[in-house]
Protein backbone atom coordinates (compact mmCIF):
# COMPACT_ATOMS: atom_id res chain seq x y z
CA UNK A 1 0.00 0.00 0.00
CA UNK A 2 1.38 3.27 -0.87
CA UNK A 3 0.41 7.03 -0.78
CA UNK A 4 -0.68 8.52 -3.64
CA UNK A 5 1.11 11.54 -4.92
CA UNK A 6 -2.17 13.71 -4.03
CA UNK A 7 -2.11 12.90 -0.31
CA UNK A 8 1.73 14.68 -0.01
CA UNK A 9 0.04 17.95 -1.99
CA UNK A 10 -3.35 17.99 0.07
CA UNK A 11 -1.15 17.71 3.62
CA UNK A 12 1.16 20.51 2.29
CA UNK A 13 -2.02 22.99 1.35
CA UNK A 14 -3.50 22.22 4.24
CA UNK A 15 -0.32 23.07 6.70
CA UNK A 16 0.56 25.94 4.41
CA UNK A 17 -2.92 27.28 5.07
CA UNK A 18 -3.30 26.74 8.56
CA UNK A 19 0.33 28.21 9.26
CA UNK A 20 -0.59 31.19 6.94
CA UNK A 21 -3.58 31.26 8.75
CA UNK A 22 -2.03 31.28 12.16
CA UNK A 23 0.44 34.16 11.24
CA UNK A 24 -1.71 36.76 9.03
CA UNK A 25 -4.11 36.62 11.53
CA UNK A 26 -6.53 35.53 9.07
CA UNK A 27 -9.43 32.81 9.85
CA UNK A 28 -10.22 32.51 6.41
CA UNK A 29 -6.85 30.80 5.27
CA UNK A 30 -7.08 28.62 8.41
CA UNK A 31 -10.74 27.73 7.05
CA UNK A 32 -9.32 27.09 3.35
CA UNK A 33 -6.24 24.33 5.31
CA UNK A 34 -9.09 22.63 7.57
CA UNK A 35 -10.99 22.19 4.26
CA UNK A 36 -8.27 20.14 2.43
CA UNK A 37 -7.00 19.00 6.57
CA UNK A 38 -10.34 17.00 7.30
CA UNK A 39 -10.63 14.92 4.21
CA UNK A 40 -7.38 14.06 4.08
CA UNK A 41 -7.64 12.55 7.88
CA UNK A 42 -11.08 10.98 6.37
CA UNK A 43 -9.21 9.02 3.55
CA UNK A 44 -6.35 8.01 6.39
CA UNK A 45 -8.36 6.46 8.43
CA UNK A 46 -10.51 4.58 6.20
CA UNK A 47 -9.29 0.92 6.04
CA UNK A 48 -6.62 0.68 3.33
CA UNK A 49 -7.65 -0.55 -0.21
CA UNK A 50 -8.04 -4.78 -0.60
CA UNK A 51 -6.92 -5.75 -4.21
CA UNK A 52 -9.74 -8.30 -5.73
CA UNK A 53 -8.56 -12.24 -5.73
CA UNK A 54 -7.67 -12.62 -9.46
CA UNK A 55 -7.63 -15.55 -11.93
CA UNK A 56 -6.11 -15.83 -15.36
CA UNK A 57 -7.34 -18.43 -17.82
CA UNK A 58 -5.37 -18.49 -21.36
CA UNK A 59 -8.38 -20.49 -24.00
CA UNK A 60 -5.25 -22.24 -25.66
CA UNK A 61 -1.71 -22.27 -25.32
CA UNK A 62 -1.02 -23.18 -29.03
CA UNK A 63 -2.02 -21.69 -31.55
CA UNK A 64 -1.24 -20.90 -35.68
CA UNK A 65 0.13 -17.65 -36.61
CA UNK A 66 -2.71 -15.32 -37.22
CA UNK A 67 -5.15 -16.44 -34.73
CA UNK A 68 -6.91 -15.60 -32.05
CA UNK A 69 -6.70 -16.84 -28.14
CA UNK A 70 -9.28 -15.54 -25.62
CA UNK A 71 -8.03 -14.69 -22.10
CA UNK A 72 -10.08 -14.64 -19.28
CA UNK A 73 -9.75 -12.26 -15.92
CA UNK A 74 -11.94 -13.09 -12.58
CA UNK A 75 -11.78 -10.27 -9.90
CA UNK A 76 -13.46 -11.47 -6.95
CA UNK A 77 -13.96 -8.95 -4.20
CA UNK A 78 -14.03 -9.09 -0.79
CA UNK A 79 -14.64 -5.64 -0.28
CA UNK A 80 -15.89 -2.86 -2.07
CA UNK A 81 -13.10 -1.46 -4.03
CA UNK A 82 -14.56 2.11 -6.23
CA UNK A 83 -11.70 2.45 -8.24
CA UNK A 84 -9.55 -0.95 -9.60
CA UNK A 85 -7.67 -0.62 -12.43
CA UNK A 86 -6.95 -3.48 -14.50
CA UNK A 87 -3.82 -3.10 -17.10
CA UNK A 88 -3.31 -6.33 -18.76
CA UNK A 89 0.26 -5.93 -20.40
CA UNK A 90 1.22 -8.10 -23.56
CA UNK A 91 4.38 -8.98 -25.45
CA UNK A 92 5.03 -6.26 -28.50
CA UNK A 93 3.93 -9.09 -30.80
CA UNK A 94 0.67 -9.83 -29.84
CA UNK A 95 -2.24 -7.85 -30.68
CA UNK A 96 -4.94 -6.70 -28.23
CA UNK A 97 -7.57 -6.88 -31.69
CA UNK A 98 -9.27 -3.66 -30.59
CA UNK A 99 -10.44 -5.16 -27.15
CA UNK A 100 -8.83 -2.03 -24.57
CA UNK A 101 -6.44 -3.63 -22.43
CA UNK A 102 -6.50 -1.28 -19.53
CA UNK A 103 -9.96 -0.68 -17.40
CA UNK A 104 -11.22 0.94 -14.45
CA UNK A 105 -13.37 -1.08 -12.46
CA UNK A 106 -15.97 -0.19 -9.98
CA UNK A 107 -16.65 -3.58 -7.29
CA UNK A 108 -18.86 -4.14 -4.52
CA UNK A 109 -18.33 -6.42 -1.57
CA UNK A 110 -18.34 -9.58 -2.85
CA UNK A 111 -18.61 -9.20 -6.49
CA UNK A 112 -17.16 -11.57 -9.02
CA UNK A 113 -16.37 -10.01 -12.26
CA UNK A 114 -15.33 -11.66 -15.17
CA UNK A 115 -13.16 -9.73 -18.17
CA UNK A 116 -12.98 -11.11 -20.96
CA UNK A 117 -9.92 -9.75 -23.76
CA UNK A 118 -9.37 -11.47 -27.62
CA UNK A 119 -5.46 -11.52 -28.23
CA UNK A 120 -4.43 -11.67 -31.67
CA UNK A 121 -1.25 -13.48 -32.25
CA UNK A 122 -0.02 -11.72 -36.16
CA UNK A 123 4.06 -13.45 -35.55
CA UNK A 124 4.89 -16.41 -34.65
CA UNK A 125 6.88 -17.23 -31.34
CA UNK A 126 6.92 -18.03 -27.63
CA UNK A 127 5.35 -15.37 -25.63
CA UNK A 128 5.05 -15.55 -21.79
CA UNK A 129 1.06 -14.49 -20.86
CA UNK A 130 -0.30 -12.54 -19.39
CA UNK A 131 0.88 -10.32 -17.29
CA UNK A 132 -2.05 -8.16 -15.24
CA UNK A 133 -1.09 -5.44 -13.05
CA UNK A 134 -3.85 -4.71 -10.40
CA UNK A 135 -4.34 -1.16 -8.89
CA UNK A 136 -6.86 -0.26 -6.31
CA UNK A 137 -7.56 3.02 -5.06
CA UNK A 138 -9.86 3.80 -1.74
CA UNK A 139 -12.83 6.36 -2.15
CA UNK A 140 -10.43 9.76 -1.99
CA UNK A 141 -7.66 8.02 -4.04
CA UNK A 142 -5.27 9.09 -1.22
CA UNK A 143 -3.88 5.69 -1.09
CA UNK A 144 -2.95 2.86 -3.70
CA UNK A 145 -2.43 -1.01 -3.37
CA UNK A 146 -0.82 -2.24 -6.14
CA UNK A 147 -0.35 -6.14 -7.63
CA UNK A 148 1.47 -7.16 -10.59
CA UNK A 149 0.27 -10.78 -11.66
CA UNK A 150 3.01 -12.49 -13.47
CA UNK A 151 2.73 -14.35 -16.56
CA UNK A 152 2.48 -18.38 -15.65
CA UNK A 153 1.37 -19.56 -19.17
CA UNK A 154 3.50 -20.20 -22.46
CA UNK A 155 1.67 -19.41 -25.50
CA UNK A 156 3.41 -21.36 -28.67
CA UNK A 157 2.41 -19.51 -31.90
CA UNK A 158 3.37 -21.76 -34.79
CA UNK A 159 4.51 -20.07 -37.83
CA UNK A 160 1.41 -20.80 -40.68
CA UNK A 161 2.67 -23.26 -42.87
CA UNK A 162 2.07 -23.66 -46.96
CA UNK A 163 2.07 -26.84 -48.94
CA UNK A 164 4.79 -27.32 -51.21
CA UNK A 165 4.24 -29.81 -53.76
CA UNK A 166 7.65 -29.84 -55.16
CA UNK A 167 10.25 -30.31 -53.49
CA UNK A 168 14.35 -30.14 -54.51
CA UNK A 169 14.93 -33.77 -53.67
CA UNK A 170 18.67 -35.25 -52.65
CA UNK A 171 20.62 -37.22 -55.27
CA UNK A 172 21.39 -39.93 -52.71
CA UNK A 173 18.67 -42.10 -50.79
CA UNK A 174 19.17 -44.01 -47.88
CA UNK A 175 17.94 -47.65 -47.95
CA UNK A 176 14.80 -47.23 -45.65
CA UNK A 177 11.99 -47.04 -47.23
CA UNK A 178 10.27 -43.50 -47.93
CA UNK A 179 8.36 -42.02 -50.89
CA UNK A 180 11.16 -40.56 -52.88
CA UNK A 181 12.48 -42.74 -56.18
CA UNK A 182 15.85 -43.95 -55.67
CA UNK A 183 18.34 -43.00 -58.26
CA UNK A 184 19.12 -47.06 -58.90
CA UNK A 185 16.55 -49.25 -59.60
CA UNK A 186 15.51 -52.06 -57.48
CA UNK A 187 12.12 -53.39 -56.58
CA UNK A 188 9.77 -50.76 -56.24
CA UNK A 189 6.64 -49.40 -57.97
CA UNK A 190 7.86 -46.25 -59.65
CA UNK A 191 8.34 -46.58 -63.22
CA UNK A 192 11.91 -46.36 -64.64
CA UNK A 193 12.69 -47.65 -67.75
CA UNK A 194 12.40 -50.75 -70.42
CA UNK A 195 15.13 -53.38 -70.66
CA UNK A 196 16.14 -56.42 -72.13
CA UNK A 197 15.23 -59.44 -70.17
CA UNK A 198 18.41 -60.65 -68.46
CA UNK A 199 18.74 -64.67 -67.47
CA UNK A 200 17.36 -65.46 -64.33
CA UNK A 201 15.12 -62.72 -63.87
CA UNK A 202 11.49 -62.93 -63.17
CA UNK A 203 8.74 -63.40 -65.38
CA UNK A 204 6.36 -61.60 -64.01
CA UNK A 205 8.30 -58.33 -64.64
CA UNK A 206 7.78 -58.53 -68.30
CA UNK A 207 6.16 -56.24 -70.11
CA UNK A 208 4.43 -58.22 -72.65
CA UNK A 209 2.98 -55.06 -74.49
CA UNK A 210 6.51 -53.68 -75.40
CA UNK A 211 7.51 -57.44 -76.15
CA UNK A 212 5.06 -57.59 -78.38
CA UNK A 213 5.88 -54.07 -80.10
CA UNK A 214 9.34 -54.95 -80.13
CA UNK A 215 9.41 -58.54 -81.04
CA UNK A 216 12.06 -59.03 -77.77
CA UNK A 217 11.57 -60.05 -74.11
CA UNK A 218 11.15 -56.53 -72.90
CA UNK A 219 11.02 -56.09 -68.80
CA UNK A 220 10.16 -53.21 -66.39
CA UNK A 221 12.66 -51.71 -64.44
CA UNK A 222 11.05 -49.48 -61.48
CA UNK A 223 12.97 -47.13 -58.82
CA UNK A 224 12.65 -48.33 -54.98
CA UNK A 225 10.79 -45.76 -52.86
CA UNK A 226 13.48 -44.21 -50.41
CA UNK A 227 14.07 -41.87 -48.29
CA UNK A 228 16.73 -39.38 -47.75
CA UNK A 229 18.35 -36.67 -45.00
CA UNK A 230 17.20 -33.11 -45.21
CA UNK A 231 19.03 -30.62 -43.21
CA UNK A 232 17.26 -26.93 -42.89
CA UNK A 233 20.08 -24.78 -42.30
CA UNK A 234 18.47 -21.43 -41.11
CA UNK A 235 20.86 -18.09 -40.94
CA UNK A 236 20.43 -16.51 -37.45
CA UNK A 237 23.36 -14.57 -37.59
CA UNK A 238 21.67 -11.55 -39.11
CA UNK A 239 18.70 -9.82 -40.81
CA UNK A 240 17.16 -6.90 -42.36
CA UNK A 241 14.09 -5.94 -40.75
CA UNK A 242 11.40 -3.32 -40.76
CA UNK A 243 9.17 -2.42 -37.72
CA UNK A 244 6.35 -4.93 -39.36
CA UNK A 245 8.40 -7.93 -40.51
CA UNK A 246 11.66 -9.05 -41.06
CA UNK A 247 13.99 -11.73 -43.05
CA UNK A 248 14.21 -14.06 -40.09
CA UNK A 249 10.34 -14.28 -39.95
CA UNK A 250 9.77 -15.49 -43.15
CA UNK A 251 12.91 -17.31 -42.82
CA UNK A 252 11.55 -19.06 -39.92
CA UNK A 253 7.94 -19.60 -42.03
CA UNK A 254 9.82 -20.47 -44.81
CA UNK A 255 11.76 -23.52 -42.93
CA UNK A 256 8.79 -24.70 -41.20
CA UNK A 257 6.77 -24.80 -44.58
CA UNK A 258 9.93 -27.27 -45.88
CA UNK A 259 9.99 -29.42 -42.48
CA UNK A 260 6.25 -30.15 -43.07
CA UNK A 261 6.65 -31.46 -46.66
CA UNK A 262 9.70 -33.01 -46.14
CA UNK A 263 7.99 -35.27 -43.43
CA UNK A 264 5.24 -35.76 -45.21
CA UNK A 265 7.79 -37.44 -47.74
CA UNK A 266 8.97 -39.36 -44.53
CA UNK A 267 12.53 -38.16 -44.95
CA UNK A 268 14.55 -37.67 -42.31
CA UNK A 269 14.50 -34.00 -41.15
CA UNK A 270 17.32 -31.81 -39.22
CA UNK A 271 17.12 -28.13 -38.48
CA UNK A 272 20.91 -26.57 -37.73
CA UNK A 273 20.57 -22.59 -36.43
CA UNK A 274 23.74 -20.84 -37.39
CA UNK A 275 23.89 -17.86 -35.53
CA UNK A 276 25.50 -16.66 -32.28
CA UNK A 277 25.45 -20.06 -30.55
CA UNK A 278 24.95 -23.15 -33.21
CA UNK A 279 22.06 -25.00 -32.09
CA UNK A 280 20.49 -27.93 -34.29
CA UNK A 281 18.21 -30.60 -33.67
CA UNK A 282 19.79 -34.48 -35.37
CA UNK A 283 17.25 -35.35 -38.58
CA UNK A 284 14.78 -37.71 -37.54
CA UNK A 285 11.07 -38.21 -38.92
CA UNK A 286 7.43 -38.19 -37.77
CA UNK A 287 5.48 -36.34 -36.41
CA UNK A 288 7.10 -35.75 -32.95
CA UNK A 289 10.18 -34.68 -35.04
CA UNK A 290 7.58 -32.10 -36.90
CA UNK A 291 6.98 -30.63 -33.34
CA UNK A 292 10.21 -30.52 -32.13
CA UNK A 293 11.18 -28.37 -35.38
CA UNK A 294 8.67 -25.98 -34.67
CA UNK A 295 9.18 -25.79 -31.03
CA UNK A 296 13.05 -25.21 -32.26
CA UNK A 297 11.94 -22.39 -34.67
CA UNK A 298 10.06 -20.07 -32.26
CA UNK A 299 13.01 -19.18 -30.09
CA UNK A 300 14.54 -18.22 -33.22
CA UNK A 301 15.81 -14.82 -32.60
CA UNK A 302 18.67 -12.78 -34.91
CA UNK A 303 21.82 -13.01 -32.33
CA UNK A 304 24.78 -11.20 -33.75
CA UNK A 305 28.15 -11.99 -32.77
CA UNK A 306 31.60 -10.89 -33.68
CA UNK A 307 32.61 -14.44 -33.24
CA UNK A 308 34.38 -16.99 -35.68
CA UNK A 309 31.66 -18.54 -37.26
CA UNK A 310 32.78 -21.90 -38.77
CA UNK A 311 31.20 -25.61 -39.98
CA UNK A 312 34.18 -27.44 -37.67
CA UNK A 313 32.40 -26.13 -35.13
CA UNK A 314 28.80 -28.28 -36.49
CA UNK A 315 29.05 -31.76 -34.78
CA UNK A 316 29.26 -34.95 -37.58
CA UNK A 317 26.01 -36.28 -36.56
CA UNK A 318 24.11 -33.31 -37.29
CA UNK A 319 24.88 -33.19 -40.96
CA UNK A 320 24.33 -37.16 -42.25
CA UNK A 321 26.44 -38.03 -45.23
CA UNK A 322 25.58 -37.31 -48.90
CA UNK A 323 22.36 -34.99 -47.12
CA UNK A 324 20.85 -32.08 -48.21
CA UNK A 325 20.76 -28.79 -46.79
CA UNK A 326 18.69 -26.62 -47.98
CA UNK A 327 20.18 -22.59 -46.42
CA UNK A 328 17.36 -19.81 -45.40
CA UNK A 329 19.38 -16.58 -45.83
CA UNK A 330 19.23 -13.50 -46.67
CA UNK A 331 22.96 -13.75 -47.25
CA UNK A 332 24.11 -10.42 -45.09
CA UNK A 333 26.56 -12.36 -43.29
CA UNK A 334 30.19 -13.55 -45.05
CA UNK A 335 30.25 -16.31 -42.86
CA UNK A 336 27.24 -17.67 -43.55
CA UNK A 337 28.52 -17.99 -47.55
CA UNK A 338 31.45 -19.40 -46.02
CA UNK A 339 30.35 -22.05 -44.48
CA UNK A 340 27.47 -22.65 -47.31
CA UNK A 341 30.62 -22.85 -49.36
CA UNK A 342 32.81 -25.37 -46.98
CA UNK A 343 29.75 -27.85 -46.58
CA UNK A 344 29.49 -27.89 -50.19
CA UNK A 345 33.09 -28.79 -50.94
CA UNK A 346 32.77 -31.29 -47.84
CA UNK A 347 30.63 -33.22 -50.42
CA UNK A 348 26.38 -32.34 -49.28
CA UNK A 349 24.03 -30.97 -51.71
CA UNK A 350 23.32 -27.72 -50.99
CA UNK A 351 20.43 -25.15 -51.74
CA UNK A 352 19.50 -21.71 -50.77
CA UNK A 353 16.48 -19.95 -50.57
CA UNK A 354 17.57 -16.63 -50.31
CA UNK A 355 15.52 -14.18 -48.30
CA UNK A 356 15.68 -11.16 -50.60
CA UNK A 357 16.85 -8.35 -47.93
CA UNK A 358 16.28 -5.36 -50.73
CA UNK A 359 12.35 -4.93 -49.59
CA UNK A 360 13.74 -3.87 -46.17
CA UNK A 361 16.63 -1.85 -46.80
CA UNK A 362 14.71 0.86 -48.09
CA UNK A 363 16.49 3.58 -46.19
CA UNK A 364 19.62 1.73 -46.74
CA UNK A 365 20.75 3.64 -49.95
CA UNK A 366 20.42 7.23 -49.17
CA UNK A 367 22.09 6.36 -45.89
CA UNK A 368 25.00 4.20 -47.61
CA UNK A 369 25.15 6.76 -50.98
CA UNK A 370 24.76 5.37 -54.09
CA UNK A 371 28.17 4.16 -54.85
CA UNK A 372 28.22 2.27 -51.98
CA UNK A 373 25.01 0.85 -52.64
CA UNK A 374 26.14 -0.48 -55.72
CA UNK A 375 29.48 -1.99 -54.70
CA UNK A 376 27.30 -3.95 -52.30
CA UNK A 377 24.94 -5.08 -54.82
CA UNK A 378 27.91 -6.21 -57.22
CA UNK A 379 29.46 -7.91 -54.04
CA UNK A 380 25.80 -9.98 -53.72
CA UNK A 381 25.77 -10.70 -57.38
CA UNK A 382 29.47 -11.84 -57.32
CA UNK A 383 28.52 -14.00 -54.33
CA UNK A 384 26.07 -14.99 -55.98
CA UNK A 385 27.68 -16.84 -59.21
CA UNK A 386 30.71 -17.78 -56.68
CA UNK A 387 28.04 -20.04 -55.27
CA UNK A 388 26.33 -21.40 -58.32
CA UNK A 389 29.87 -22.04 -59.57
CA UNK A 390 30.62 -24.10 -56.55
CA UNK A 391 27.26 -26.12 -57.80
CA UNK A 392 25.21 -24.89 -55.27
CA UNK A 393 21.27 -24.00 -56.42
CA UNK A 394 19.82 -20.40 -55.37
CA UNK A 395 16.74 -19.09 -55.49
CA UNK A 396 15.34 -16.02 -54.37
CA UNK A 397 12.41 -15.16 -52.45
CA UNK A 398 10.52 -11.82 -52.00
CA UNK A 399 8.38 -11.04 -48.95
CA UNK A 400 5.12 -11.43 -51.06
CA UNK A 401 5.60 -14.24 -52.62
CA UNK A 402 4.34 -17.41 -52.11
CA UNK A 403 7.58 -19.73 -50.94
CA UNK A 404 6.22 -22.72 -53.15
CA UNK A 405 7.75 -20.37 -56.38
CA UNK A 406 11.50 -20.47 -55.02
CA UNK A 407 11.10 -24.34 -53.77
CA UNK A 408 9.90 -25.14 -57.01
CA UNK A 409 12.88 -23.23 -58.63
CA UNK A 410 15.48 -25.11 -56.61
CA UNK A 411 13.57 -28.61 -57.08
CA UNK A 412 14.21 -27.52 -61.46
CA UNK A 413 17.66 -26.49 -60.98
CA UNK A 414 20.29 -29.13 -62.40
CA UNK B 1 -15.93 5.92 -21.00
CA UNK B 2 -12.72 6.39 -22.56
CA UNK B 3 -9.71 8.04 -20.28
CA UNK B 4 -9.20 10.85 -22.14
CA UNK B 5 -12.60 12.02 -22.61
CA UNK B 6 -13.10 11.77 -18.90
CA UNK B 7 -9.85 13.60 -18.70
CA UNK B 8 -10.85 16.40 -21.21
CA UNK B 9 -14.28 16.88 -19.28
CA UNK B 10 -12.81 16.77 -16.01
CA UNK B 11 -10.22 19.52 -17.23
CA UNK B 12 -12.75 21.21 -18.60
CA UNK B 13 -15.14 21.69 -15.60
CA UNK B 14 -11.69 22.54 -13.57
CA UNK B 15 -11.76 25.07 -16.20
CA UNK B 16 -15.16 26.61 -15.99
CA UNK B 17 -15.07 26.08 -11.86
CA UNK B 18 -11.97 28.55 -12.05
CA UNK B 19 -12.90 30.79 -13.80
CA UNK B 20 -16.26 30.94 -11.76
CA UNK B 21 -13.99 31.46 -8.89
CA UNK B 22 -11.28 33.69 -10.20
CA UNK B 23 -14.39 35.87 -11.37
CA UNK B 24 -15.53 35.76 -8.04
CA UNK B 25 -12.03 36.80 -6.49
CA UNK B 26 -11.96 39.64 -8.85
CA UNK B 27 -15.54 41.12 -8.11
CA UNK B 28 -15.78 40.51 -4.05
CA UNK B 29 -11.92 39.97 -3.32
CA UNK B 30 -11.74 42.45 -0.90
CA UNK B 31 -14.53 41.74 1.21
CA UNK B 32 -15.79 38.30 1.36
CA UNK B 33 -18.24 37.62 3.57
CA UNK B 34 -17.42 35.18 6.30
CA UNK B 35 -20.08 32.55 5.49
CA UNK B 36 -19.28 32.08 1.86
CA UNK B 37 -15.75 30.88 2.94
CA UNK B 38 -16.79 27.40 3.76
CA UNK B 39 -18.59 27.15 0.37
CA UNK B 40 -15.22 28.56 -1.50
CA UNK B 41 -13.49 25.95 0.46
CA UNK B 42 -15.82 23.11 -0.53
CA UNK B 43 -15.49 25.02 -4.05
CA UNK B 44 -11.58 24.83 -4.21
CA UNK B 45 -11.41 21.37 -2.95
CA UNK B 46 -13.54 20.47 -6.08
CA UNK B 47 -11.10 22.40 -8.38
CA UNK B 48 -8.13 20.67 -7.27
CA UNK B 49 -10.18 17.05 -7.26
CA UNK B 50 -11.23 18.01 -11.17
CA UNK B 51 -7.73 18.95 -11.86
CA UNK B 52 -6.11 16.22 -10.61
CA UNK B 53 -8.93 13.84 -12.07
CA UNK B 54 -7.82 15.40 -15.63
CA UNK B 55 -4.30 14.77 -15.63
CA UNK B 56 -4.23 11.38 -13.68
CA UNK B 57 -6.18 9.21 -15.82
CA UNK B 58 -4.50 7.37 -18.83
CA UNK B 59 -6.09 8.54 -22.08
CA UNK B 60 -5.77 4.56 -23.21
CA UNK B 61 -8.11 3.27 -20.21
CA UNK B 62 -11.27 2.60 -20.29
CA UNK B 63 -13.63 3.89 -17.64
CA UNK B 64 -16.40 1.74 -16.45
CA UNK B 65 -19.77 4.12 -15.76
CA UNK B 66 -20.02 2.87 -12.14
CA UNK B 67 -16.20 3.71 -11.29
CA UNK B 68 -17.40 7.73 -12.55
CA UNK B 69 -19.99 7.53 -10.63
CA UNK B 70 -18.08 6.36 -7.56
CA UNK B 71 -15.45 8.77 -7.97
CA UNK B 72 -18.15 11.64 -8.34
CA UNK B 73 -19.30 10.69 -4.87
CA UNK B 74 -16.48 9.84 -3.55
CA UNK B 75 -14.14 12.27 -4.89
CA UNK B 76 -16.16 15.11 -5.46
CA UNK B 77 -19.23 15.14 -3.00
CA UNK B 78 -17.58 13.34 0.29
CA UNK B 79 -14.90 15.55 -0.40
CA UNK B 80 -16.57 18.86 -1.00
CA UNK B 81 -19.17 18.28 2.33
CA UNK B 82 -16.08 16.92 4.12
CA UNK B 83 -14.16 20.74 3.19
CA UNK B 84 -17.41 22.26 3.87
CA UNK B 85 -17.48 20.73 7.62
CA UNK B 86 -13.63 21.55 8.14
CA UNK B 87 -14.39 24.78 6.92
CA UNK B 88 -17.82 25.83 9.00
CA UNK B 89 -15.68 24.30 12.74
CA UNK B 90 -12.63 26.25 12.17
CA UNK B 91 -14.47 29.38 11.25
CA UNK B 92 -16.51 29.04 14.46
CA UNK B 93 -13.65 27.88 16.63
CA UNK B 94 -11.66 30.94 15.71
CA UNK B 95 -14.85 33.28 15.93
CA UNK B 96 -15.78 31.84 19.37
CA UNK B 97 -12.73 33.65 20.96
CA UNK B 98 -13.16 36.99 20.20
CA UNK B 99 -16.94 37.02 21.07
CA UNK B 100 -17.19 34.91 24.12
CA UNK B 101 -13.64 34.61 25.57
CA UNK B 102 -11.35 31.81 26.39
CA UNK B 103 -13.95 29.25 27.72
CA UNK B 104 -15.85 29.51 24.91
CA UNK B 105 -12.67 29.26 22.43
CA UNK B 106 -11.42 25.96 24.62
CA UNK B 107 -15.10 24.98 23.23
CA UNK B 108 -14.49 24.96 19.72
CA UNK B 109 -11.66 23.69 19.98
CA UNK B 110 -12.98 20.65 21.41
CA UNK B 111 -15.99 20.60 19.01
CA UNK B 112 -13.34 21.30 16.48
CA UNK B 113 -11.71 17.84 17.84
CA UNK B 114 -14.84 15.99 18.10
CA UNK B 115 -15.20 16.60 14.48
CA UNK B 116 -12.05 15.11 13.14
CA UNK B 117 -12.79 11.92 16.04
CA UNK B 118 -16.48 11.90 13.91
CA UNK B 119 -14.62 11.77 10.57
CA UNK B 120 -12.34 9.08 11.91
CA UNK B 121 -15.10 7.08 12.85
CA UNK B 122 -17.17 7.40 9.75
CA UNK B 123 -14.25 6.50 7.27
CA UNK B 124 -13.36 3.54 9.63
CA UNK B 125 -16.87 2.60 9.21
CA UNK B 126 -17.13 3.32 5.19
CA UNK B 127 -14.23 1.29 4.40
CA UNK B 128 -15.58 -1.68 6.18
CA UNK B 129 -18.93 -1.69 4.31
Amino acid sequence: MTFEYRAVVWFVVASAGLLAGLATAQPALVAIGAGFLVPLLFGLAARPPRLPAATVRVSADRLIEGGCVQLELTLVASEACPWVDVELRLPGRLDPDGTPTRRVLALGAGETRTLEFSIKCPRWGAFRIASVRLAARDRLHLRRSELVIEPTTTLRVYPSVERLRRLAGPRATRPVTGSRPAAVAGEGIEFAELRFLAPGERARKINWRATATRGRLLVNDRLPERSSDVVIFLDALGAAATSAASTLDHAVRAAASLSDAYLRQRDRVGLLRFGGDLEWIIPGSGLRQQYRIADALLESEVARTYRWRDTSLIPRRILPPQSLIVALTPRLDWRVTRALLNLRRRGYQVSILEIDPLPYLADAEAAAGPIAWRTWLLERDAVRTQLAGAGIALASWGPDEPVAAPVEALAASP
Amino acid sequence: MSGSRFGRTAAVAALGLGAVLGALAVLYGEDVPVRSIPLLSAAVVIFFELVSMSRGTAPDVVVERRAITAVLVGRLLVAALLAFAGATVALLAADVPARHGLASGLLGAAAAAALFVLVAAVARRGGEA
